[in-house]
């Protein structure tokens, strides 16, 4: 790794710290708890790159990890929708069935991928990651949509996540797009890669100072009364204002 | 670039239904289900119905009188008069089944109600329509969806009342006002039908509403 790509990661890793304090600082972690467990695992994930290069700077770890970052996405997905809809049962067995066909798709279609490139890092890469960001895009899509059409009511925390994910993943699938389709010429890969190095880290840095804020903020005003969202949304209610 | 073209999709819609999110309006919705408000709109909602419908059928027997008595202007301005209350009312009534619609998305439970009788209406554009309603509410499977397609039948129902109110009462012959009787009362009478079954409908929904766990909980503090 270069000296400024440890320096930036080593910037999203303290950014990240600051937010997975805020929520327990603020109590916001039982609003998304696999929020907290995506944050630990990207700080342990970028960290241990960062300080063991020659051992976790490999193309296994970074296949491992990308496979736990999607698996969490989905799970940060899942947990919105079954707080978003706790008490509005038609709308969460909605919810339920779009997110396990946006699942089963995703899961078929990365499976076909893998299948077609003898290289596995470099299916995980051109192919299998850029769908994974694409599917848990998706999966918020569907949350989101079952919650407009329901009108439930979304919790700003969660908004919040949704927006920075939404601007990350769609960053990030684009790079990630581009190795893939630069994979066939070696000169167009390293430079389409090199893309990839630089901008990601940046762009994470700014989702990871985004998710910082939304920690840390004073609890904005809702539209919703007190006695309404006690019922609506009973699981925010010990959060700190 | 499929993969890529998906996700820039994603990102769109996204940031689409982000932006159209209005957390005002939800709770606006929220709080007006979630109090006993609901039960009492049901019983202003039938009052209004009822003097509405008075007023309606006063001012058409009123011309049919005057239509008797042989006096045909009369007859026709009176007419008039009772397509202006009614065209008065009508936008009222196409809000109130929209909201209907929006807010049959937000309870867990609605009682079945049947599909509109063919049988009820009189213009044949009404009875035509609801037949189309019979054939759909037996494809369609959730009570919901059946419930959304009833409102979507009684808006276009009262839109059709309407047009047809606006031509009867207005046909000229000969350069006389000449209207066309028969086809107006028959819309006079399927409007009232038409107020009867949403009036039906929005019991359905208070009483689906009233039903939900939240709400059940948020009465039983109040009361």
């Amino acid at each position: 790794m270069t000296g400024s790509q440890v320096l930036v990661a080593n910037l999203s890793a303290a950014l990240m710290a600051a937010a997975a304090a805020g929520l327990l600082a603020r109590r916001r972690a039982r609003l998304c708890w696999s929020f907290l467990a995506y944050l630990l695992a990207m700080i342990l994930g970028n960290q241990l790159a960062a300080w063991l290069p020659e051992t976790f700077h490999s193309h296994w770890f970074w296949t491992a990890k990308m496979s736990v970052y999607g698996a969490l996405r989905s799970l940060i997905a899942l947990e919105i929708a079954l707080l978003t809809f706790s008490a509005l049962p038609r709308a969460r067995l909605r919810a339920e069935l779009v997110l396990a066909l946006v699942l089963a798709v995703s899961a078929g279609v990365g499976m076909l991928a893998t299948a077609s490139v003898g290289y596995p890092y470099l299916a995980m890469l051109g192919l299998v990651a850029p769908r994974g960001s694409a599917a848990s895009l998706w999966l918020f899509v569907a949350v989101l949509a079952v919650a407009l059409w329901h009108r439930a009511p979304i919790h700003p925390f969660h908004r919040s996540l949704l927006l920075a994910f939404t601007l990350y993943l769609g960053t990030a699938t684009g790079l990630l797009g581009l190795v893939g389709l630069a994979a066939s010429s070696r000169p167009a890969y390293l430079a389409a890669y090199a893309y990839l190095e630089a901008l990601d880290p940046l762009a994470f840095a700014v989702t990871a100072g985004f998710w910082t804020w939304a920690a840390w903020r004073r609890e904005p005003a809702t539209a919703l009364s007190p006695a309404v969202a006690s019922r609506l949304q009973p699981w925010a209610a010990a959060c700190s204002r | 670039m499929l993969t890529l073209a998906i996700a820039v999709l994603g990102v769109v819609l996204l940031l689409v239904l982000l932006a159209s999110y209005d957390e005002a309006s939800v709770g606006r919705d929220w709080e007006a289900i979630l109090t006993p408000g609901g039960l009492r709109a049901y019983e202003d909602l039938k009052d209004r119905f009822d003097r509405e419908k008075a007023a309606i059928d006063f001012s058409y027997a009123k011309a049919e009188a005057a239509r008797d008595d042989g006096d045909v202007q009369e007859a026709g301005r009176l007419l008039a008069v009772g397509y202006d209350y009614l065209a008065l009312v009508a936008p009222d009534r196409e809000t109130l089944l929209d909201g209907l619609k929006l807010y049959s998305r937000m309870c867990a439970a609605i009682v079945a109600l049947p599909p509109l009788r063919p049988t009820a209406f009189r213009l044949p554009q009404l009875v035509t329509l609801a037949g189309l309603g019979v054939l759909g509410h037996h494809l369609l499977v959730t009570i919901p969806d059946r419930f959304r397609l009833r409102l979507e039948l009684l808006r276009r129902g009262l839109g059709i009342a309407l047009v047809v109110l606006l031509r009867g009462t207005h046909r000229e012959r000969g350069g006389r006002l000449d209207p066309d009787w028969a086809r107006v009362l028959a819309a006079r009478t399927d409007f009232h039908t038409i107020s009867e079954e949403t009036i039906e409908s929005f019991g359905a929904l208070v009483s689906a509403l009233v039903r939900q766990p939240a709400t059940a909980a948020a009465l039983h503090r109040v009361h």
